[in-house]
């Protein structure tokens, strides 16, 4: 007698880590391992390149000044990956944007900064600059020049979304078996996806709860980010500040999209083009249209425009 | 009855201490030679090897790699080429060969198919937005 195929499950789990969200959907696989996998990844990423971490490799490249440093495969990963993001972006996302973010104060996991109110003595100074940096995949190392400070913030945590879908997937290892991985609305897919694709609730704060009402799209594969100003926000004094510095004058962006979202490939690049789309400011919305990417983009007065094949909530089946 | 002739060969066979030593001197030396020859045709093909990727790496733009290390102080700062706030004394002036540089022909996500949206309805999977 065969027994009957055992329907494919959908299990998820949510918990912190990187200082956001992190959320993991198994389409027909071993949740358990899955998230095992994820951890150990993100554990991984933290130790390497998170800029709050005393420990980390990044702080410690910092320290170093003299000459080309030699640097762990995975942070030579995610810094030509932001490379690569400057150059496609030219400059627009850019990943010398570190001392910026200190100089706005930025210089703590953000869960902190709330706490903090005093004055603060703000700068219009253009940041170094992606050319400020030399990394060499032959020796394994990095020159940063004197000064230059990185921030892996934006690509980084779209890069650790990809790597954490491919390493659950791989983790899993079962024929059929898909995984979504989100961290704080990053989000990433590999394997297979359920009946019907993933199904994405688009919002402007990641922490909003998947059964809210709202925008819901569905994507077969790839990946999909958003950036927005609206949510990683503090105040000094009667400054009001966000985290997507303008690498032209090394402050919050000022940018008449507030918040981007974009489906591509992959996380990295969807990441990237929503942030560019923000940091460009008037030109983001022509420039998102020639990449041909789904794309939705909101005002700051509200009004939402759909690019590329993103549809109209109206034509929900 | 055995000629003499036979018993000098007899002699040779069991007494060759002394070439029996420097047999083995020459074989270490051909050895050693040997292992020195492998290295530095290991060292040599690493080098070509090593060379060949970082060209890759490059792409065909080889005045992207003059741009990357060139510090640059102009308004044209949206370029992501603004002024260094550090000091210029590191600032290098050539670039070698093994200096690696973002460059187009090395994007490879480019290539992939981009997904399909659609509107859908009920609960979702996961929220994107920012955090």
């Amino acid at each position: 007698m065969i027994a009957p195929a055992e329907a494919p499950r959908i299990q998820s789990v949510s918990w912190r880590a990187l200082g956001t969200g992190v959320r993991v959907v198994v389409h027909d696989g071993e949740l358990g391992t899955a998230r095992a996998a994820v951890d150990a990844l993100l554990d991984r990423v933290d130790r390497t390149y998170s800029r709050f971490r005393p420990d980390s490799e990044l702080v410690a490249l910092h320290a170093r000044r003299a000459g080309f440093v030699p640097i762990s495969p995975l942070l030579a990963d995610a810094i030509e990956i932001a490379l690569r993001a400057a150059e496609q972006t030219e400059g627009a996302v850019d990943p010398t944007v570190g001392r910026a973010m200190r100089a706005i104060g930025y210089d703590a996991d953000f869960a902190t900064l709330g706490a903090r109110s005093g004055p603060i003595q703000l700068h219009l100074e253009p940041i170094p600059g992606w050319q400020a940096v030399e990394l060499s995949r032959v020796l394994g190392a990095v020159r940063l020049r004197p000064g230059v400070e990185l921030d892996l913030g934006s690509t980084g945590k779209a890069y650790a979304a990809d790597l954490a879908a491919a390493a659950a997937l791989a983790a899993i290892d079962r024929p059929g078996a898909g995984i979504l991985v989100s961290l704080g609305g990053d989000i990433a897919t590999a394997g297979n996806a359920p009946d019907g694709g993933w199904r994405i609730l688009v919002a402007e704060d990641s922490e909003v709860p998947v059964d809210a009402d709202g925008e819901t799209i569905a994507i077969p594969g790839g990946a999909i980010a958003t950036s927005s100003t609206t949510v990683r926000r503090w105040r000094r004094a009667d400054r009001e500040l966000h985290h997507l510095v303008d690498p032209r004058t090394g402050m919050p962006a000022i940018s008449p999209w507030r918040t981007v979202t974009v489906v591509a490939e992959t996380c990295v690049r969807a990441n990237t083009e929503a942030t560019a789309a923000i940091v460009r400011g008037g030109s983001g919305l022509e420039r998102l249209a020639a990449t041909g990417l789904p794309a939705r983009l909101v005002a700051t007065d509200g009004r939402v425009v759909r690019l590329n094949g993103w549809p109209d909530p109206e034509l929900v089946p | 009855m055995v000629r003499k002739e036979t018993i000098r060969k007899m002699v040779d066979m069991h007494a060759p201490a002394s070439r029996s030593s420097l047999d083995r001197d020459r074989a270490v030396d051909r050895i050693r030679r040997l292992t020195v020859g492998t290295t530095v045709a290991g060292i040599v093909g690493i080098g070509a090897f090593g060379g060949l990727a970082a060209t890759t790496w490059r792409g065909t733009d080889t005045t992207v790699t003059t741009a990357a290390v060139i510090t640059t102080t102009g308004d044209d700062a949206a370029s992501g080429a603004g002024s260094s706030t550090g000091s210029d004394d590191e600032t290098p002036t050539a670039t070698d060969d093994t200096t690696a540089t973002p460059s187009p022909t090395a994007t490879a996500n480019t290539q992939a198919t981009t997904p399909t949206v659609t509107a859908t309805g009920g609960a979702a999977h996961a929220t994107t937005g920012s955090s």
